[in-house]
């Protein structure tokens, strides 16, 4: 099936070598050999310096597969993925990636239990950022940015839904990442929580920049993004410019 | 916040778990310091004992257990001593015995013109005057436990022993025995002739080679003896050496035991969290840092255990010393190299047992582990 492009999508990576993208999935499978499952089929996809995206589907069309895929957190069965055209072949490769460049936020926030916000945003800085004050005051600084400056030091059990997952999206740019992948950011939140952290990853893009990939069942926000990327049974069905594109 | 701080929160989070578990390794540790440390201390004492006496070698019977079993012909003294090198020989019988106030003494006898009776260092009364008559002298420390004094007898296997004198000696073993004059001992153990051992003085103790020659003489014309220097006796002897393998594999059943138990407590607490570390693995923790913090789990614990069982080991042996049967007899040696190799033991339970659980936290997928909530 051939996806529909809808509008021209301006500028698009080259498709054989995948230059001029951030992210490049090229014919990429993922077929779990337990029940045959086909997650994904052929998809070809990219993301580029500064885009917003939002990746939409029913239920197990395998939009949280191609995330995965993404960001090197699953490998393809088939196909290449590619990040600036280079072509991740090993898990460290990506490992490497995920901790500077790629930043990832789940719809269960699995923040540590046990620790502070602080302490679930500094985590990610480990091996990064070798100096303690250092992570302290940067994890101090992306908490005051997601407006979580008063719970700092509150544990994760003290925290609201919604709370979580701004300390998640700190921790996903504690070292101010390419590219967010989020997956379903919003699924465990009432409507007023969800649009908090909308606005937030929106507000982190419009203003650093960051290319946001958003996974997401909910049309509202797929409306909101700059393209819009459907899946139906593991295809992408279209890939075309989203509502704020318009 | 500092990398400690992750498998500090993760012990703390499983307190009654992580406390049993340093406490198998504090155990073990202390059994060990406790054990290694008595066998050492014995060996010490008997070094200390023999260096006392002026000893340089020592000949006892070949394949038994020495120095308790009494086996030799007192009259090969005549036969040794002419031996060239050979200065003097003095014939030992040595026994342990159990008295009726419930201490445990070490029995000596000497003939009555041994040398040994010189070198007592009597604090009251006098050494034995005739080989016949029932007279003994008694170690201070054994003096102090039986509070027995000077002119007070002693019952030893249904016979009563006079105390004719009290002595202070350098080795705790001298220090807790009954001396006495080599006929009354055979005649109290019913070994009339017989000697547990030799002790041999050299005419140049102080050359190496010459010592060498003279033993190598000595094992020459007394196949049926093994003769050691005074140095290497405490380590060479088969008590000893039965006490140390004794020691050493309790030890290391105890430690085999901590070891399963870290291991199965770091396995349990690597199955509890793949979520966790699927999360680290997520956000670009490198696989080596994973490992790492699995493997500190396991430290923290036996740093913890170390610490506990050098503390539990050190009292273990106050509590042996303060104890009727053993104070006094056996002098402990635990040294800050043996509190340093006990240490380094737990550690490595920590760092071993920490091994495959921190492998089996890095072979999965992130994605694999995520999935597992």
């Amino acid at each position: 099936m051939t996806p529909d492009t809808g509008a021209a999508i301006h500028n698009p990576p080259d498709p054989e070598t995948g230059a001029g993208s951030l992210i490049h999935l090229d014919a990429v499978w993922r077929v779990y050999p337990r029940g045959h499952v086909t997650a994904v089929r052929e998809a070809t996809f990219f993301v580029r310096h500064g885009d917003y995206i939002a990746i939409t589907g029913p239920s197990g069309s395998g939009k949280s597969t191609l995330l995965h895929l993404a960001g090197g957190l699953d490998r393809p069965t088939r196909g290449r993925v590619l990040f600036e055209g280079r072509e991740m072949q090993t898990p460290l490769q990506w490992t490497r990636l995920r901790a500077r460049r790629i930043g990832f936020v789940f719809q269960a926030f699995h923040l540590i239990a046990g620790f502070t916000a602080a302490e679930n945003v500094e985590v990610a800085m480990f091996g990064v950022e070798r100096r303690e004050r250092e992570r302290k005051r940067r994890a101090a600084e992306l908490l005051d940015r997601t407006g979580l400056s008063h719970r700092r030091c509150h544990h994760v059990s003290e925290l609201s839904g919604g709370e979580c997952q701004r300390v998640a999206i700190a921790r996903a740019l504690a070292n101010s990442p390419d590219v967010i992948l989020a997956d379903e950011p919003t699924g465990n939140l009432d409507s007023q929580n969800a649009e908090g952290v909308l606005g937030l990853l929106e507000d982190l893009h419009a203003a650093d920049g960051i290319s946001l990939v958003v996974v997401t069942h909910d049309p509202r926000v797929s409306e909101r993004a700059g393209r819009m990327v459907q899946l139906l049974d593991g295809q992408i069905v279209s890939d075309r410019p989203g509502g704020r594109a318009a | 916040m500092k990398f400690i701080a992750m498998p500090a929160r993760n012990l703390r989070s499983h307190r009654v778990r992580s406390v049993l578990t340093s406490l198998g390794i504090a155990i073990a540790l202390a059994g060990m310091l406790a054990l290694v440390g008595l066998s050492r201390g014995l060996e010490r004492s008997w070094v200390t004992s023999l260096e006392g006496k002026g000893t340089h070698i020592v000949a006892l019977q070949k394949g038994s257990i020495e120095l308790l079993t009494a086996t030799l012909d007192e009259r090969l003294a005549v036969r040794i001593r002419q031996v060239p090198g050979v200065a003097a020989v003095m014939a030992g019988l040595g026994d342990l015995v159990g008295l009726e106030s419930g201490e445990m003494a070490y029995l000596e006898g000497w003939p009555i013109d041994s040398d040994f009776w010189t070198t007592l260092k009597v604090r009251e009364g006098r050494t034995p005057n005739l080989a016949s008559q029932q007279e003994v002298v008694l170690g201070e420390t054994l003096a102090r436990l039986t509070g027995k004094r000077v002119g007070d007898f002693i019952h030893l296997s249904g016979s009563d022993y006079r105390v004719v004198g009290i002595s202070k000696q350098a080795s705790v073993l001298d220090d807790r025995s009954v001396m006495m004059p080599m006929p009354v001992m055979q005649q109290l153990l019913g070994l009339e002739g017989k000697v547990s051992g030799f002790h041999i003085r050299l005419r140049h103790p102080e050359a190496a080679d010459e010592v060498a020659r003279v033993k190598a003489r000595l094992a020459a014309a007394f196949p049926e003896l093994v003769f050691y220097e005074t140095g290497e006796f405490g380590k060479n002897t088969e008590v000893t050496q039965m006490l140390r393998a004794i020691a050493w594999a309790s030890s290391t059943i105890a430690l085999g035991m901590a070891f399963v138990a870290v291991l199965n407590t770091l396995l349990m607490s690597v199955m509890e969290r793949t979520r966790e570390i699927g999360l680290l693995c997520a956000i670009g923790w490198h696989p080596s840092r994973v490992m790492a913090m699995v493997i500190l789990d396991g430290l923290v614990l036996s740093a913890v255990g170390a610490a506990v069982g050098t503390v539990l080991g050190l009292l273990c042996l106050r509590g042996i010393m303060a104890h009727p049967t053993f104070g006094g007899l056996l002098q402990p040696e635990v040294t800050p190299r043996l509190l340093a190799e006990g240490a380094a033991m737990a550690l490595s339970l920590g760092l071993l047992g920490g091994l495959y659980p921190a492998w089996r936290a890095t072979r999965l997928s992130p994605m694999a582990l995520l999935r597992s909530e």
